[in-house]
């Protein structure tokens, strides 16, 4: 099954690399990724237009490799964050990250100057791990972080930080609609660039959280059956939120608040490969990816020469797709 | 009988009319096609969009505008009137506290605005210039709903012989018509066909990029910016803020306009207002398409 | 070598639940803790899991303070059976029983084939190789229950602690739970804990039963010593008769409605005295049931340590008592028959005679004579209870002609007695 996720998103990355709103032909895209490989790409005759090698490798693959990579994320940070509050809602956003983000990214615009405006993702990285700290600092009780608390913790946090980023758009008489486009997220305009600064931290807290499948897995019957298990509970806690919220940190820091992924992906996993974290967070990294690199293709060439955001395509492609899942599982799901 | 009630209710209308020296009940069709009836010259007026305000200014009407927009920033003596909100939400509040016999709001029949002022009992007219060539009705209308027909007459002629000034120097100019991507904002966000800049790069002589955009306004795609490389680029902002975001962009380096150094910012009010600065709006930017025609 | 507690004091909070509680399950046992809701029996499972550290005193696994263990290697040694709390998405049943092998695996280290074998085997001692791919949410009460306990298993500990493993299951799953149980204690060598809440399937079923008591241990030993209907009154204010299980022999415990008798029928049960003469187990179900009806009671002569003797002290009542194993001498004698002439009845139980008790009979025969109203239970033939030699037989067939009512049964001299109770004493029929 996992296998067939990875040939799916594979596919769907040849897609996206192939289709945009400029015809490239397919014959020279290939040409154009088989000249960046050493030896072989020395051989090759050059006899494309160089503009299309720039929209191939500067513009199109950077998106595609980030939109993967803040797929991948999402889908397996959502999973985990379902996994360990036990909660169907939650998603990676679930405690504070992307309100965190939004108030760095905001503050960052508001600033204006040109500096500022290169800040935004670090001020929006660092929004969302400051806003992480507070709501897990804020929900310890007696040595422990009790699930419920974290989750209402969450919720207060994020709906204070919403506020102020409002409260801001309001009362810097700036243009709101940077801060409003951010907001719905997406991959218009993202380079190289972008891929190398999150991809550290997207890789690093992924592969922590794919590490800890077993206790997710344990943490499914309740926290004291995971300890009667030999399950350090607070540290897998800590560990689980602090790798889970790195890497959507990162992610939406590059990509904006991209919604619906988090959330819905884990479920459509689920569906499809159970509730075992040792299939089901690979499996919703890869489903995740594939569709977050596929919405955001049909985003770029839906309506050419115009883009839409990829939020809307997730939710219009995801939900219905979704709903399918679910009528069809006739689980005992909800 | 009937005589004397006739009589009895036009000797109430007179009196209600305070002696004004206009004949009462003057009919006006509005931008949106609304019949508007006023009894006299209007006394205080409340603006409800900055192109408004510019107009209103330039017909020499200042003294009686009580109330405009926090938007509204020209001419700079407009900026020490009352503000009732921005002209998306605006404090009815205040506006009905400035007692205005007259809102002039920009827009449709059907926004919010025209139909809450309409339900409070205050008289709107609604200005609606979608393109270059109905900023001068629009003039012509303000100045006859205020009684400033002729000042009206003056700046709607003015611009149309700028206009036509331009249009002649473009059209000798003949060749190739150069190319102009319109930046709003580092989303790539443009105008296309239907939007007032659309039109305005039209008749400064530029051919607009993204005339093949279905929509007035959207999210230009990057790969087709890059493969249609546009000759010049324009941003509407003066923000000095605004730029170095763009040239994040992966390619925008590379592309024919960056290196030939015609990435330009105008005033995005002198450029987006159909008020009476549109023609000097249209000669910047056909000054920066055509610096050897233009100077 | 065992888990115990020493001096533990838990608290959720400021709210202390346990109270300075020793306790300990030796390796093999099979122990039971009873106690009404809110006694602190799931905490204390909480404690000895290290799921609570405890406010005060230690948990001890095999030598060592249980806080000083890493929740792993406690993990490979103890497991526990929780409440259950459905997860929330679907999950195969082999799945979840391989999580017990968590504290055996490396981070790193993916599920192998002994760990896969762990499994198998728990799957099987369970019986729930069958359900291995289906969805543990789909099971029936019994079933989920049992893979629970499978998981468990693959955690191969030596102590098993299972907190109400038969609340809301059928009669025939609570049986299917603890002949497992059982199984796994006897075959395997798990030692285990379980609470529960049935008080008749804990004497059924452990060799050991605590009773804990607003956080405190009330009592602790074998069912007999503990299922006493005077403990239950303290810790459950409950009235109960105690009786033996008719094919085990172990104690069982009846209700008794709540409902008071009628105040004029109870004062006249109350003015009836009843002497009992039973031994060897023979008269614990008829003393506690005279007690509940509310007779006034006495005892004689009963061996200490005998269980009748221990239910007699237990009822509070006076019992003419012998040291064990020995004949009654004398004294014993003269109080004894001094109580028979003091009671409005004279019971005589279903014992076996022998030597050492044959002056009891001599003693009934002798009240009888004297004008005593006697009820004599003759359930087994008396030929088949004389160890005398015919002794016995004969003096048995004076008392048999004297009596007022041979009964067949317990049941049926309790009944007889009632009835003869609600006439009052002035219409006494001899």
């Amino acid at each position: 099954m996992l296998l067939a996720l990875a040939t799916l998103l594979a596919a769907f990355c040849l897609v996206a690399l192939g289709r945009g709103a400029v015809a490239v032909p397919v014959g020279d895209v290939a040409r154009i990724l088989v000249a960046r490989l050493p030896l072989v790409g020395d051989r090759l005759l050059t006899a494309w237009a160089a503009g299309h090698e720039q929209i191939v490798l500067v513009v199109r693959a950077p998106r595609v490799v980030l939109a993967a990579g803040v797929g991948a994320t999402l889908g397996l940070s959502g999973a985990a964050f379902q996994g360990l509050l036990r909660n169907p809602m939650a998603d990676p956003y679930v405690i504070g990250v992307s309100s965190g983000a939004a108030l760095g990214a905001t503050v960052a615009m508001s600033l204006g100057g040109g500096l500022a405006r290169g800040l935004v993702p670090v001020a929006a990285f660092g929004g969302a791990l400051a806003s992480i700290a507070a709501v897990y600092s804020l929900a310890r009780s007696g040595g422990r972080v009790p699930l419920l608390n974290l989750l209402l913790a969450g919720i207060a946090v994020s709906s204070f930080l919403s506020a102020l980023v409002s409260a801001l758009m309001v009362f810097t008489h700036r243009d709101v609609r940077p801060v409003l486009f951010w907001l719905m997220g997406g991959f218009g305009g993202r380079g190289w660039f972008h891929v190398l600064a999150a991809y550290p931290y997207m890789l690093a807290g992924g592969l922590v959280v794919l590490a800890s499948a077993r206790e997710l897995n344990a943490l499914l019957l309740g926290e004291d059956s995971a300890r009667q298990l030999g399950v350090d509970v607070e540290r897998a806690k800590l560990v689980l939120v602090g790798a889970a919220s790195l890497a959507t940190a990162a992610a939406v820091s590059v990509s904006g608040i991209i919604g619906f992924v988090g959330l819905v992906v884990p479920h459509i996993t689920r569906l499809v490969v159970g509730a075992d974290h040792r299939i089901l967070l690979p499996g919703s990294a890869l489903a995740g990816a594939a569709l977050l690199v596929m919405a955001d293709t049909v985003a770029r060439i839906a309506l050419p020469p115009a883009e839409i955001p990829v939020g809307i395509v997730t939710a219009l492609v995801g939900g219905p797709f979704f709903l399918y899942l679910l009528r069809r599982a006739h689980s005992r799901f909800w | 009988m009937r005589k004397l009630v006739t009589f009895l209710v036009a000797l109430l209308m007179v009196a209600g009319c305070r002696g004004g020296a206009a004949p009462a009940g003057r009919s006006f069709t509005d931008g949106a096609g609304r019949q508007l009836i006023l009894g006299e010259i209007p006394r205080r007026i409340v603006s409800m969009a900055p192109a408004n305000t510019e107009i209103l200014f330039a017909l020499g009407l200042g003294s009686r505008v009580v109330g405009v927009t926090t938007w509204c920033n020209y001419p700079p003596e407009a900026a020490g009137t009352e503000k009732v909100g921005d002209a998306w939400a605006p404090n009815y509040e205040l506006i009905v506290g400035l007692e205005p016999d007259l809102v002039l709001a920009a827009g449709t029949a059907e926004s919010e605005i025209v139909t809450r002022l309409e339900a409070l009992g205050i008289p709107v007219f609604v200005v609606d210039a979608p393109t270059i060539e109905a900023v001068g009705q629009q003039i012509l209308l303000i100045g006859e709903v205020t009684g400033a027909s002729i000042e009206a007459g003056d700046i709607a002629a003015g611009i149309g012989r700028r206009l036509d000034d331009v249009r002649g120097r473009v059209m000798a100019a003949g060749g190739e018509r150069p190319s102009v991507f319109w930046v709003l904002d580092e989303f790539l966000w443009t105008v296309g066909p239907g939007s007032f800049v659309h039109d305005l790069i039209t008749l400064a002589g530029g051919r607009n990029l993204a005339e093949g955009l279905g929509l007035p306004y959207a999210q230009y795609s990057l790969e087709v910016l890059i493969e249609q490389d546009p000759d010049v680029i324009i941003a509407a902002t003066l923000d000095p803020s605004f730029g170095p975001g763009l040239a994040d962009l992966p390619g925008w380096n590379s592309l024919k306009a960056v290196r030939e150094g015609r990435v330009y910012r105008v005033d995005g009010d002198l450029v987006s207002r159909p008020g009476p600065r549109v023609a000097e709006g249209v000669e910047t930017v056909a000054r920066l398409l055509y610096p050897e025609i233009f100077r | 070598m065992a888990l115990s507690l020493e001096g533990i004091t838990a608290a959720y909070g400021r709210r202390e639940v346990l109270r300075d509680l020793d306790f300990e399950l030796a390796p093999g046992a099979f122990a039971g803790l009873i106690g009404p809701n809110a006694a602190g029996k799931s905490t204390l499972l909480k404690v000895m899991t290290r799921v609570l550290p405890p406010a005060r005193g230690r948990v001890i696994l095999e030598g060592r303070d249980l806080g000083e263990l890493s929740p792993l290697a406690v993990a490979r040694r103890v497991a526990a059976v929780g409440q259950e709390t459905p997860p929330l998405f679907p999950l195969a049943v082999q799945d979840l029983v391989l999580m017990g092998r968590f504290p055996h695996l490396g981070r790193f280290r993916s599920e192998g084939p002994r760990d896969l074998a762990a499994v198998r085997r728990a799957l099987a001692l369970t019986g729930t190789l069958p359900l291995a791919g289906r969805n543990f949410a789909d099971l029936s009460a019994g079933e989920r229950q049992r893979v629970l306990i499978a998981r468990a298993l693959a955690q191969q500990p030596a102590y098993l602690l299972l907190d109400e493993p038969t609340a809301h299951l059928d009669i025939n799953f609570q049986v299917e739970i603890m002949d497992l149980l059982r199984r796994l204690n006897r075959r395997e060598g798990l030692a285990v804990l379980v609470v529960l809440h049935d008080l008749n399937l804990a004497a059924l079923y452990c060799d050991e039963l605590a009773l804990i008591h607003r956080g405190r241990l009330h009592s602790r030993g074998t069912p007999e010593q503990v299922l006493l209907s005077s403990h239950l009154e303290e810790v459950y204010g409950s009235r109960t008769v105690i009786s033996r299980h008719p094919l085990q022999g172990v104690p069982q415990v009846t209700l008794v409605s709540g409902r008071e008798a009628p105040p004029e029928e109870r004062a006249d049960r109350l003015s009836h005295l009843v002497h009992v003469v039973g031994g060897g187990g023979s008269a614990t179900w008829l003393l506690e049931a005279l007690a509940a009806a509310g007779f006034r009671l006495t005892a004689g002569v009963l061996n200490r340590g005998d269980s009748d003797w221990v239910v007699a002290r237990s009822l509070g009542i006076e019992v003419v008592e012998a040291p064990p194993f020995s004949a009654v001498d004398a004294a014993a004698r003269r109080r004894n028959a001094h109580l028979m002439r003091e009671a409005d009845w004279i019971v005589l139980a279903d014992i076996p005679f022998g030597r050492g008790n044959l002056a009891n009979l001599e003693d009934v025969r002798d009240a009888l004579v004297a004008g005593g109203r006697g009820v004599v239970i003759e359930a087994t033939p008396p030929a088949e209870r004389d160890f005398t030699g015919g002794a016995a037989t004969a003096v048995y067939a004076e008392v048999i002609n004297r009596a007022a009512e041979v009964a067949q049964s317990d049941l049926d001299a309790l009944r007889w007695l009632v009835e003869r109770g609600a006439l009052g004493p002035g219409r006494m029929v001899p």
